[in-house]
């Protein structure tokens, strides 16, 4: 199959007998060991495991098995356990853990709906990022440009799916990591409500906020992997018993009977995504304001309990391999561990308060747009830009928008939109109640209808 | 509460040796410039107010 095929056209092909999931994964190794290293997205290829998988989803489609996603090929952020890899998050410290035992949750689910996992990807060390840039494995760089950053931390899972590597990736998004990389690469991604997905075999980062789910080329494609990867897992401990809800089947009224806003004040941004809310107000005929209220006071809380977490989490290592950290990484959480109890406390007081502030909002609205990133890819290395006239850093200024949504558990499909006369897409964010995924993928497929959102390999990587 | 932009060199000089960090001479200019962006989202969060009533966030399930 060809790079440009998705998770439905292949699982289709698949399915049916028309290719064997063997070939499907023998062009996706063969597109990775051609491409990786230019692109940086993978740091782990399985390859014998993937192609012994292969063999045995074709045997058993033979024997008459159905498989959802039969013979999908899919990457996974290098944060998720793979049976016999160390686990190690993006770090240099992580690489002397005992191998896993098992694959994360995830995979497990995946795979059981006749995916095929190839390898582990390149990300920000230990999530603690928003560039895609890695202080020890290099950078996932931008399959639209190579010269310019993937976003983070979920990086690699953004270049690799926009690489045209694999159809589909899994990313981790604590603060924006699903959603900046896909604003960055021009993916639909999807980060589902707090309590949904199980994180079970997963490296954390923030678990008050750490939020596992895909990265793909189309709606149809996030929504039939969205699927697959639901249902209970007592080994999460913040997961939420719900029924499976699927949206594979509930998406094709698009945003028809929908309630939509437009997020103004703190979401109102500079004018190249102005520019683009614009274009998404009009295609989707949305004239609706809404204000989400302290957006500012919930970055600054997500921030630190971001910052007390993280810093809890990594203290011993802290003390003893300092050196062997990303210096950005490692200052920002020794900073971490000297903070107030008192802030992280209020902060998470602040929490409740703010979440029952913005769920007030949802009384009137189905879906509130904002955008992804306050710009499209910076350059790989670029440390600073001007946001609102103000020369800022680019590294914690990419998640200003995403933050104060992931801050309160809200479910986000992440849409890549292009806009005339710019080279890059920049993404928006469809945000909805608390479990209702289906809202929120429902816009987005109605900008993937109106044409204004689409998700293309990128240039260089596309086969004709 | 009440947040000013303290002494940071006297923060982590106070502060390291409690939770038993060292912090080198060439990471002291990132720790500092961290502290000082966490002391500035502690003022933003402070103009809040919540009142006494609002749990926080995180609720353990026995």
């Amino acid at each position: 199959m060809k790079s440009t095929a998705g998770v439905a056209e292949i699982a289709k092909a698949v399915g049916s007998g028309e290719v064997t999931a063997h070939s499907v994964v023998m062009a996706s190794i063969g597109r990775i060991e051609a491409n990786n290293q230019r692109l940086g997205a993978f740091t782990d290829l399985l390859r014998e495991r993937a192609i012994d998988r292969a063999t045995t989803i074709d045997a058993e489609i033979q024997q008459g098995k159905k498989f959802p996603l039969a013979g999908v090929p899919f990457g996974a952020k290098n944060l998720f356990d793979i049976a016999g890899i160390a686990t190690r998050a993006g770090s240099k410290i992580n690489r002397d853990r005992t191998p896993a035992r098992a694959d994360a949750a995830l995979i497990r689910r995946l795979e059981a709906a006749g995916a095929i996992c190839v390898g582990g990807l390149n990300m920000g060390e230990y999530a603690y990022d928003f560039t895609g840039e890695n202080f020890h494995d290099g950078p996932s760089r931008n399959p639209h440009d190579l010269n310019l950053m993937s976003g983070g931390s979920s990086g690699g899972s953004g270049t690799a799916v926009a690489g045209g590597l694999v159809p589909l990736s899994l990313g981790s998004d604590t603060n924006g990591s699903i959603r900046v990389p896909s604003s960055l690469c021009g993916l639909f991604g999807l980060k589902p409500t707090y309590g949904r997905l199980s994180r079970h075999g997963t490296f954390p980062f923030v678990p008050s906020f750490d939020h596992l789910g895909p990265m793909a080329r189309s709606v149809d494609d996030l929504a039939m992997s969205y699927d697959a990867m639901q249902g209970f897992d007592e080994d999460d401990p913040a997961l939420v018993r719900r029924p499976l809800e699927a949206v594979a089947g509930r998406l094709e009224r698009g945003s028809a009977g929908l309630r939509i806003a437009v997020a103004d004040g703190y979401f109102a941004g500079d004018a190249e995504p102005r520019e683009m809310m614009e274009l998404v107000a009009r295609a989707l005929g949305v004239t609706k304001r809404v204000t989400i209220p302290d957006a500012q006071a919930a970055r600054a809380a997500a921030y630190l309990i971001t910052m007390v977490e993280g810093a809890t989490l990594h203290l011993d290592r802290l003390r003893e391999r300092t050196e062997d950290f990303d210096p950005a990484v490692s200052e920002r959480l020794m900073a971490g561990a000297m903070l107030p109890g008192a802030w992280a406390d209020q902060a998470q007081r602040f929490r409740r308060y703010f979440r029952d502030q913005v769920m007030k909002l949802f009384d009137h609205v189905d879906v509130i747009l904002a955008p992804s990133t306050p710009m499209r890819a910076p350059k790989l290395g670029q440390t600073t830009a001007v946001f609102g006239g103000v020369e800022m850093p680019v590294r914690p200024n990419l998640g200003i928008f995403t933050q104060p949504i992931s801050f309160i558990g809200l479910p986000v499909a992440a849409v890549p939109i292009w806009v005339d006369g710019h080279k890059l897409p920049l993404g928006v964010q469809a945000i909805a109640a608390p479990w209702r995924e289906d809202f929120a993928l429902r816009v987005a497929r109605q900008l993937e209808r109106a044409g204004i959102a689409r998700a293309p390999v990128a240039k260089g990587f596309a086969d004709e | 509460m009440s947040v000013k932009l303290p002494d940071i060199d006297q923060w982590i000089d106070a502060m390291a040796p409690v939770v038993g960090l060292t912090i080198s001479a060439e990471h002291r200019a990132g720790v500092k410039a961290n502290l000082k962006t966490a002391a500035k989202m502690a003022a933003l969060l402070d103009k809040v107010s919540i009142k006494d009533e609002v749990e926080p966030a995180p609720v353990y399930r026995a």
